[in-house]
């Protein structure tokens, strides 16, 4: 990686919460920069940088969801999740 | 699990001298709990033990830790990691002491406080002690500090950033008096601090009596190598889980403000020897407290693969590091401040644990259990003590049943994965509060059905014993099964019931008081002699329950653990109970033998 440390004032009269653009954790004081097409992305760590460079050069590999993976317990949550969603909507259109 | 037989590459200290450093670093983490325990004033500690105890390196690095609660040693990584890096490694001095009880600076919610002692010798700092702990007044709205119907993170408690509470050996007393004077319960809460403050002088000590016997240069050099053989070995354990993505969801039922449920989504991605776990397309920051930050969502993540992997392993910062998080802001498992999150700690914590689990449940199908229930039961009290007028409050929890597992039942009446605490014995309870514990037993048929049935759950009865109580309570599983497995059946739901004195019917607080959710709510008032009833759910069964053998659907009859109608419609046995008791049984027509 080719990016660097910057440090960031602490917060005193404000509470800003910096996230790292990756992962979201909140970042206290020390943000990696790395450039990444022209933009200064901001991450936790340099570690967590190059996950996101790997993950972002095969975006097949996460976020995705594979059809197979489902399972029956995962098909059951998922309706119990529909119908808590269902009834909310109920509630909300009365 | 994977055998280890294999040295880390470069080790500089020899493998005895380095066993024997590492045991005495746990040990000494669980000296310092022992301090706590004996020396607190709250049940919360010397009953519930909730608390936990922690030691770093120069570099605010984990170098070791013991058996406490896992939500609070994962979250104390990102708590001393902010203490540091906040006020600048070159600010401590030899009897400092530094409290921080911020949840949008690491901390897991407003009660729990972390203490930090830089530990000198030969005039450098050579570790960092920690220790973190739920004091039971935070100075919330509602008495105990778990209010189910918070709004913001100014209701939760005095928010304290990192502060001196000691300089130099000296007592800070403007910071002890701000502190007292937000708290209902001040003696509790300086005699809590206090043992928390004697715990890291054992630590300190210890540290430095290992220096002087082994020597600075193989202390650092241990430290160094327990972090490489913990990475190491936890790299192994997961190269043995088959590459690939794996997902799961489960619902935060509501949020004790709104009628919306929340989803909580994960896709664990394992990718050789390393594993992310990614909450993209969670639900948005709940209204309610029931949120996560990163540091709850990162701590549940490790809890769920300490769970999984091998237990044998140093638990030190090597083994988080192969671990990865991804918990976008905004959303329930990383809110973004000010929003509410007392009850993410306690509630969306297990149900994260729970989605990996889940998540991984094909992956490696031999190591996972169905769903535990799930819920601390929170259930808060506070007010004015009849006997001597002065205020009081108490955070209790409830064990749960939890899930089934491959090879055993599920355990029964335990506290939630994300505790490993105890709840307060009855003859402390009654002697330490107004409240009379009416009943208290495990709860029959509440456990999953399944081949390996899930845990019991339990229910209590309370009765109030002064004119005016000041009640809480934050629960989840109130309307969302714990699930099975692998065809087991789901858990038993929760709940959380009032009987006004002279009265028959049990009411949930909702019907009793017209509160918006009812299992999140807050300062409700309770009379003398009014009742109320817990009911903590079981866990989910693994397996299908019709394989379930005989003997053991006759031993749960006979315990009273299931009921003859269960057996039948869940386990297809006839039961008929003999003269002394005990049930004979008989498969129906079809079922497995």
């Amino acid at each position: 990686m080719t990016g660097r440390w910057i440090e960031r004032s602490p917060m005193y009269l404000s509470f800003d919460i910096y996230n790292c653009n990756y992962c979201g954790k909140n970042v206290p004081r020390n943000v990696w920069l790395e450039e990444m097409g022209g933009d200064l992305v901001s991450f936790c760590s340099p570690e967590v940088a190059q996950i996101y460079v790997r993950t972002r050069r095969h975006p097949e590999n996460i976020r995705s969801e594979k059809a197979g993976g489902l399972t029956d317990e995962l098909r059951e949550v998922r309706r119990s999740c529909a119908a808590l969603r269902d009834r909310r909507e109920a509630a909300e259109s009365k | 699990m994977t055998a280890t037989t294999v040295r880390s590459a470069g080790l500089r200290v020899d493998p005895v001298t380095l066993t024997v450093i590492d045991n005495y670093l746990a040990t000494t983490c669980r000296e310092m709990g022992i301090a706590m325990m004996r020396t607190a004033y709250s049940p919360m500690f010397n009953e519930s033990l909730d608390f936990s105890c922690v030691m770093f390196d120069r570099f605010g690095r984990m170098i070791s830790q013991a058996e406490f609660c896992p939500s609070q040693i994962g979250t104390i990584k990102f708590t001393v990691e902010w203490m540091i890096d906040e006020l600048g490694a070159d600010v401590y001095k030899p009897g400092d002491v530094i409290i921080m009880n911020d949840p949008y600076r690491g901390s897991g919610h407003i009660p729990e406080h972390t203490l930090l002692k830089a530990i000198f010798y030969d005039g450098e700092i050579v570790a960092f002690v920690a220790n973190c702990a739920h004091l039971a007044e935070p100075g919330a709205k509602a008495p105990g500090g778990l209010a189910g119907d918070a709004t913001d993170i100014f209701q939760e408690g005095l928010r304290l950033p990192p502060l001196w509470l000691q300089r130099e050996g000296i007592s800070q007393e403007d910071i002890w008096k701000i502190i007292f004077a937000n708290h209902r319960t001040p003696k509790t809460t300086h005699g809590d601090l206090m043992a928390m403050m004697g715990s890291l002088n054992v630590a300190e000590r210890r540290i430095i009596s290992l220096i002087d016997r082994y020597g600075m240069e193989t202390y650092r050099d241990a430290s160094e190598d327990l972090m490489t053989v913990a990475e190491r070995r936890m790299r192994e354990e997961i190269r043995a889980i088959p590459n690939g993505e794996y997902t799961f969801e489960d619902v935060i039922e509501d949020d004790g403000v709104s009628d919306h449920s929340y989803s909580v989504r994960v896709c664990v991605v394992v990718d050789d020897d390393q594993i992310t776990c990614d909450f993209t397309g969670s639900s948005e920051q709940a209204k309610g407290p029931m949120n996560g930050t990163f540091a709850v969502t990162a701590s549940a993540v490790y809890n769920a693969l300490m769970h999984l992997t091998d237990p044998t392993i140093p638990r030190n910062e090597g083994v988080y590091r192969p671990i990865h998080t991804v918990a976008p802001p905004g959303t329930i498992v990383n809110c973004e401040f000010p929003a509410p999150l007392v009850g993410g700690n306690t509630e969306l914590s297990p149900r994260i644990t729970d989605v990996i689990f889940g998540a991984l449940a094909s992956a490696i199908p031999d190591r996972i259990p169905a769903s535990l229930g799930g819920t601390s039961c929170c259930f808060l009290f506070g007010g004015e003590h009849p006997d001597d007028g002065e205020l009081y409050s108490h955070f209790h929890f409830e064990g749960i049943g939890w899930g089934g597992r491959p090879h055993k039942d599920g355990n029964s009446q335990v506290i939630v994965i994300n505790g490993n605490c105890r709840n307060t014995p009855v003859e402390v309870f009654e002697s330490r509060y107004p409240i009379r514990v009416e009943s208290y037993r495990l709860l029959e048929d509440s456990g999953g059905p399944g081949l390996n049935r899930g845990g019991l759950g339990i229910e209590r009865i309370l009765t109030m014993e002064t004119e005016a109580i000041t009640v809480s309570a934050i629960f989840n599983r109130m309307t969302v099964d714990p699930f099975g497995l692998h065809g087991g059946k789901p858990g038993m739901n929760s709940g959380i019931y009032v009987r006004f004195a002279g009265t028959a019917e049990w009411k949930t607080f909702t019907e009793a008081f017209g509160t918006h959710s009812p299992s999140k709510f807050s300062n409700l008032t309770l009379h003398r002699g009014d009742q109320v009833k817990i009911v903590a759910p079981g866990g989910g069964g693994w397996g299908d329950a019709l394989r379930r053998p005989l003997a053991r659907v006759k031993a749960d009859l006979d315990e009273g653990f299931i009921t003859p109608a269960a057996a039948a419609s869940h386990y297809g046995v006839t039961a008929v109970q003999a003269a002394d008791g005990t049930w004979n049984v008989a498969p129906v027509v079809g079922r497995n033998k």
